[in-house]
């Protein structure tokens, strides 16, 4: 609505004192700010997918992205604009993500658009996500979600539907020109399935070919091709010597001179980068030099000089300095918009949990978890979740850390088949498993009063160990059609020295093993 | 000032600080365990924050001071009311510590990060940065001998931090000097007749500095404790109840 209406309506005519309307505001709308503001929203959505398009016309220049799995999202409240174009598609209102292979990482499309949804409702957006086979049916399906009664839950148009999903909506959905729909709504032609209906060449006749090529583009019948947000030039720094240096000092004095000026350039760009990336060229052969790279990764995106170089230094100190060096690079990687700056002093509990990733890590978390990472390396630094497996040695999977709604959510797709837990309750008593499991079963000498009987005696780092209770067997076997299977008879066994250990006879071969220490 | 005027006045400055120390760990309110038979057993009556505990097994590794340190960090790891619930760091050297038998014992994994040190250097800084960090509220380790300096800057790092640094050693280490406010000896009760579960003595050991430290007039002395095998929940004992004679029984 133009801003001349919009007062006439709200205020009536201008300077007959309706401006003292209280709490009204008038603003006028700016669609160039709009599309500055969906354009940021849109590198926000790199998160996600590296194809990401703001709808209004294209500019020369930039990538065009194929289009075969396609998800929108309409962002309303602080990015709403009022222009009212002859394309309702060219409102900067809406942006455009080519998804193909990327809803894996959030564990399926659905997984996808939650976590969209969560990205810009968590930040006050009133958002609506949708995903389907084209930018048109998605943007249908996302402008049409009234129809669904559940206008704020994504919603995923299953591969194949998208036309059934079109036939239902209201023709407003094919982004017609505001005149077309006027003209249909006269003929009572309220729906889309209405509209196909008709013969293509009546409508030709009637509306122009170009509303038989906006149908079209709604309900994906040609390739539309996605004009993307350009990726942004990489942040690098490298440093070439004259001759080549071996000194480890110097090397390091280097090395945090380059990592200060990746750090100014992300400030520059106001960016913050999930890891940085040294590399090392060295000159030990002249035919062929060698590049060595180190990776640094943050568990949250940063930019500050000091953090950055603490964990690189940290992961240097592990690392050896190749002789001859002649050329030090250091790259950002995983470049991102940053969080918004903290809106009031102090955060409540949800509003904190909600911009650490979901609530997966607290506050302080992140840091100490970066320093372990560096120093000891990403592997050393883990969680731990349950699956309900019949081997011990499989009961307990490590994640690395910041990853395990990634793991949690292919719980919830395949979590019949790989029998993945919620990790809340456990499937035994609070002594039948021991703290320590070794790594790998040892085998022992143990004496048995009768064949495939409890043990009596057994040794055990040097020591003779006389048992004086068991419990057990408890037999732990897995099908004989599985690889690497077992079968086991399990006993907890407690020594005449008050200490208890888990063995286990191989049946078999009735060889004995020690497998954990009740510590 | 003579040697021996030397010695004895840096003995009184000693103590005084000492008892200073404690008087403000007597403010210091305590954490309870989650296990009321655990809270008596602990000088505070819970765990401080900001210390450090010693469990040392009494015999060999199998007998169970790691068990009741968890048990004991229940209750600052498990989620109270509408709260958050805190975390708990696992520093491992072997890395063979077994995340299932510590949701046996009402851990839940998602509280839990395990760092795993290849080196002794390692983990004495790994330990210190987890004990210096305030997202951390309870931090587990296996030390054997540790060098002094070592479990100093752990016992200022745990300060600092806020949270409580666990530390299961052997019986050998009896005898070496401790920053730890509490240390407990742990020893299976054995060959008791009973269904299931476990029994320990506890044996609470005088020693230790800084805060956390013995209240005035704390005695040495030995509790027992009964886990349940189907309930998870922790017992004291009555002293009658340790009367039957070891031997060899057998429930399957």
């Amino acid at each position: 609505m133009p801003l001349s209406e919009a007062r006439a309506v709200l205020l009536g005519p201008v300077g007959a004192g309706g401006e003292s309307v209280e709490g009204l505001e008038v603003v006028e709308a700016d669609e160039e700010a709009d599309l500055r503001c969906l354009a940021e929203e849109g590198r926000r959505a790199w998160r996600f997918t590296p194809l990401v398009s703001v709808t209004p016309a294209a500019r020369p220049g930039q990538v065009t992205g194929q289009v075969t799995g396609q998800v929108t999202g309409q962002v309303t409240g602080q990015a709403a604009g009022q222009a009212a174009g002859q394309d309702p598609r060219s409102r900067p209102e809406s942006l455009l993500a080519n998804i193909t292979g990327c809803s894996h990482l959030f564990g399926d499309e659905r997984g996808l658009a939650r976590a969209m949804h969560e990205e810009w409702s968590g930040r006050g957006f009133s958002v609506r996500v949708a995903v389907a086979g084209s930018p048109g049916t998605a943007w249908a399906i996302a402008h049409s979600a009234h129809w669904t009664g559940q206008p704020w839950v994504p919603l995923v148009a299953s591969p194949g539907r998208d036309e059934l999903w079109m036939r239902r909506l209201p023709i407003e959905a094919l982004a017609l020109r505001p005149s077309v729909v006027r003209s249909l709504s006269e003929l009572d032609v309220a729906r889309v399935d209405r509209l196909l209906d008709l013969p293509a060449a009546e409508i030709k006749r009637r509306f122009g070919e170009e509303t038989l090529g906006r149908i079209d583009r709604a309900l994906g019948r040609w390739q539309e091709p996605l004009e993307c947000l350009p990726m942004p030039d990489p942040v690098v720094a490298c440093r070439s010597f004259d001759y080549p240096v071996s000194r480890a000092d110097w090397l390091q004095e280097a090395l945090r001179e380059l990592v200060r000026e990746v750090a100014c350039g992300l400030k520059r760009r106001g960016r913050v980068t999930w890891r940085l990336v040294c590399r090392v060229q060295s000159e030990v052969s002249q035919s062929e030099p060698e590049w060595v790279e180190w990776v640094t990764g943050l568990v949250e995106p940063s930019q500050k000089a000091e953090h950055l170089w603490e964990l690189v230094s940290l992961q240097s100190e592990r690392r050896r300095w190749p002789a001859e060096v002649v050329r030090l690079e250091v790259l950002a990687q995983g470049v991102v918009v940053p969080e918004r700056p903290q809106q009031t002093l102090f955060k409540t509990e949800t509003e904190y949990e909600a911009t650490t990733n979901g609530g997966v890590l607290r506050r302080g978390m992140a840091r100490l978890v970066e320093r372990l990472s560096s120093r000891l390396g990403e592997t050393s630094v883990s969680r731990p979740v349950l699956c309900e497996a019949e081997v011990p040695e499989s009961a307990v999977m490590l994640v690395r850390v910041g990853r395990e709604r990634s793991v949690e959510r292919s719980g919830e797709r395949s979590g019949e088949r790989s029998g993945e837990r919620s990790g809340e309750e456990p499937w035994f008593g609070a002594v039948t498993r021991p703290l320590r499991l070794l790594e790998g079963p040892r085998p022992i000498e143990v004496m048995a009063v009768v064949p495939e009987g409890p043990p009596i005696r057994f040794a055990w780092e040097s020591r003779a160990q006389r048992v004086v209770r068991y419990w057990g067997p408890e037999r732990i076997e897995t099908g004989w059609w599985a690889e690497g299977g077992v079968a086991r008879d399990y006993y907890r066994v407690e020594t005449d020295a008050g200490e208890w250990y888990w063995l286990f006879r191989r049946r078999g071969d009735d060889r004995w093993f020690v497998h954990g220490v009740f510590e | 000032m003579s040697r021996q005027d030397t010695i004895k006045d840096l003995g009184d400055r000693l103590r005084r600080m000492e008892r200073r120390v404690a008087r403000t760990e007597d403010r210091e309110p305590s954490v309870g365990t989650g296990h009321a038979a655990l809270d008596s057993v602990l000088p505070a009556g819970g765990l401080v924050r900001g210390t450090l505990l010693e469990w040392i097994n009494g015999e060999g590794p199998g007998s169970g001071a790691a068990t009741l340190a968890l048990l004991s960090a229940g209750g600052l790891i498990r989620r109270q009311d509408s709260g958050p619930a805190g975390t708990l760091a696992v520093v491992d050297r072997s890395g063979g510590f077994y995340t299932a038998a510590a949701a046996g014992l009402g851990l839940s994994p998602e509280g839990i990060l395990l760092v795993r040190a290849r080196s002794e250097g390692e983990w004495q800084w790994a330990m210190e940065q987890v004990l210096r960090s305030p997202a951390i509220d309870v931090a587990l380790t296996w030390a054997g001998s540790l060098d002094d300096r070592v479990f100093r800057r752990w016992q200022l790092a745990a300060e600092l931090g806020g949270g409580v640094g666990m530390l299961v050693r052997s019986s050998e280490v009896m005898g070496q000097a401790s920053w730890a406010s509490t240390r407990l000896m742990v020893r299976g009760c054995v060959g008791e007749e009973w269904a299931g579960g476990r029994r320990w003595r506890v044996r609470v050991l005088s020693g230790g500095v800084g805060r956390g430290a013995w209240r005035a007039g704390y005695q040495e002395r030995e509790v027992m404790l009964e886990l349940n095998d189907e309930t998870g929940g922790l017992r004291l004992l009555p002293r009658l109840e340790r009367t039957v004679p070891p031997g060899v029984s057998a429930t399957g």
